[in-house]
Formats: C-alpha cells, sequence, structure tokens
C-alpha cells in the first residue's frame, strides 16, 4: 500500500498520470460530468475522496465541493472552488472515489468514509479500473456503466445510500 | 420516423419552421439536440419521437460543424434534453460523443463513440453512416434500434433491420 511520502513524492510533479493531455483522460472526464447531470443535475453538497490535484472535483456540479486529499503536495494544487478538508465530519448529497477503491490504497479507511459522509439518498459516484476496483456497497446499485480507458475497461457505479 | 434538427426559419435543410413540426404526423427524431427545440417546445405537444443527443457538445454551440450550417446555434443541455421528455412525449436517444464518421473508426473508438452516459434503446449514426463492423457492435452494446439518414432498409424482415432504419426528413412543404 502506497505510503503518504511516496504519494507526495509522485505529486511532487504536476500531473502525474497525465489526464490533462490524455484524450482517454478528457473522455472519462466529459463521461463522469455526462453521468453526474444525468443523475443531478446539482448538488448542494459534495465531497471528494482521493481528490488529487482537483482536476474532477473542480467540475463537479455542486454548490459546495470538499476534497478529502492525504497527499498535501496535490492538494495544494486544488482549485480555488475546492475546500479541502481533514476529515469527514458531515453528510453530503454527493459522495465520489474515483481511483481511490484500489488494493494499492487503504481501500478500507476510504469506503469507510464514504460511509461516514453518506446520509439515506446521498448519491454515491464510484469510477475505477474494472479489474482494480475492490468490491464494496453502498446501498443500491442504480447505474452502472462501462468505458473503454487508455488499455483497460473502467467502470462507473451509482449507489443510492440506505 | 422523420428528421429534423433545428426549429427556425432558416432556408436550410437543417432548419424546420413551426408550422413543418406541427404539420408532421409521424415520430421525430430530432439531432443535436439544439437549443431552438427546447424554446419552441409548445409545438411537441401533440409529438412523438426522440431526441439523440450528441455527448460532447451538451451545453455549447455548433461551432464545430459551422461551415455545414448556416449560422452558430447552442445545444441543449443533457438536463434540458430530460426535461423535454419528461414533458413531452419522447425518449432520448445518443447521437454519439463527438458526431465523427463511425464507419472510418477503429473498433476502440467506435466502442467509445456508442457509450451512452445515461440509459438509452436508441442510436442515430452521425451522417447517417454504418457498415456491418458498426451494426454489430451497436448491437453487442445494447441498442434496440439504430437509425440512418442517408441509407437503410425499409424493409422490416431484412437482416437487422432495426439497426438499419432510414429516417427522411420532416417534410419542408
Amino acid at each position: 500500500m502506497q505510503t503518504k511520502q511516496q504519494l507526495d513524492n509522485w505529486y511532487k510533479k504536476k500531473d502525474p498520470w497525465q489526464y490533462e493531455s490524455h484524450p482517454d483522460d478528457m473522455y472519462r472526464k466529459n463521461f463522469y460530468l455526462a453521468v453526474l447531470e444525468d443523475i443531478g443535475p446539482y448538488f448542494d453538497t459534495a465531497l471528494d475522496l482521493g481528490a488529487g490535484e482537483g482536476w474532477i472535483t473542480k467540475d463537479i456540479p455542486a454548490k459546495q465541493i470538499h476534497a478529502l486529499e492525504i497527499s498535501d503536495e496535490a492538494a495544494q494544487r486544488l482549485p480555488n472552488n475546492v475546500e479541502r478538508v481533514s476529515s469527514v465530519t458531515s453528510k453530503y448529497d454527493l459522495v465520489m472515489a474515483t481511483g481511490v477503491l484500489y488494493a494499492q490504497y487503504d481501500h478500507e479507511s476510504v469506503a469507510a468514509s464514504i460511509h461516514e459522509a453518506s446520509d439515506i439518498g446521498t448519491l454515491v459516484f464510484i469510477g475505477g479500473i474494472k479489474t482494480w476496483l475492490k468490491p464494496h456497497t453502498f446501498g443500491t446499485k442504480v447505474h452502472e456503466y462501462c468505458m473503454l480507458y487508455r488499455e483497460y475497461e473502467s467502470v462507473i457505479q451509482i449507489w443510492e445510500y440506505q | 420516423m422523420r428528421l429534423a434538427h433545428n426549429i427556425g426559419n432558416e432556408k436550410h435543410s437543417n432548419y424546420h419552421t413551426r408550422e413543418q413540426i406541427l404539420a408532421c404526423d409521424e415520430p421525430i427524431g430530432f439531432d443535436g439536440v439544439y437549443l431552438n427545440v427546447f424554446e419552441n417546445q409548445d409545438v411537441l405537444e401533440e409529438k412523438s419521437g426522440i431526441m439523440f443527443v450528441m455527448g460532447n457538445e451538451m451545453g455549447k454551440d455548433n461551432s464545430f460543424d459551422l461551415k455545414h450550417v448556416p449560422k452558430l446555434e447552442r445545444y441543449c443541455t443533457l438536463s434540458q434534453v430530460k426535461e423535454l421528455c419528461s414533458l413531452y412525449n419522447f425518449e432520448i436517444g445518443w447521437h454519439t460523443w463527438s458526431h465523427r464518421n463511425l464507419t472510418k473508426l477503429s473498433e476502440r473508438d467506435i466502442i467509445q463513440e456508442i457509450t451512452a452516459p445515461f440509459p438509452t434503446k436508441y442510436l442515430r449514426y452521425p451522417y447517417g453512416a454504418y457498415n456491418d463492423k458498426v451494426v454489430a457492435l451497436v448491437k453487442a452494446a445494447g441498442y434496440e434500434k439504430a437509425y440512418s439518414v442517408t441509407q437503410g432498409v425499409r424493409d422490416e424482415f431484412a437482416e437487422d433491420a432495426d439497426y438499419k432504419i432510414y429516417s427522411n426528413y420532416v417534410p419542408f412543404n
């Protein structure tokens, strides 16, 4: 499992995964935002767990956007419309976790935070590479989409928390 | 099902007047979907059909297509299209993400283009263009019907007829 130090080292360089220049990441982001408009279209409060530098976070259609990000190097690049929080202290209308429920991260802790941040009716948006995603459940799954992403199959799961 | 794009008074095949839409007694497939359809939505009152959304253009304008059309128009947001479908007898369909000719793409790119970010049963081929490979991938993606505007079969018993449905324009006279 990656440590905070390893993540900080990884994020010394801006956009280490090259999300901003890879066409499949533009595709993935457009897909995410369209799904959010479909299930929203707009949220009062949203939390992004493992937000990184906020490349997707900043465009979440929500009045108040919070980000939980373990890496200080990544979090210092969060855009102005995103507020970094150090822990979950309230419930949200939308909880997102994309690319973090993986074995390389503390996915049990992320899942626990998702439960903590969710109330009845909260929509939970899980995204990630299909074969890497650890199986967690967050109520009733209302949608699942698959898309081709780089050399992988990527999935989006929408859960309604209960 | 008939084809329409904009509702307006421009003299161009991409435009139908309100009167022409009102006079059409067949289901209509709107491609785009343009904001002027939303703004003229009262003419949809007794109509039915499909709103074919283009993913990358939702809420944006048609500047990418300006050499083919007489003027700049905006597209509806997804929420506006969903509102039209909830108010009138229309269903939502998919017109791909970027309106590229599917017959010229790799299998991987076709799959990306036809994967919609919401549940839908209907696809409109960009430029109406399909071939056997495209039809096979559209079927595999779970679509129930796919519509063309430039080719297609009218024989409902033809092979894969539901994926080669020909649409002519809403009558202009």
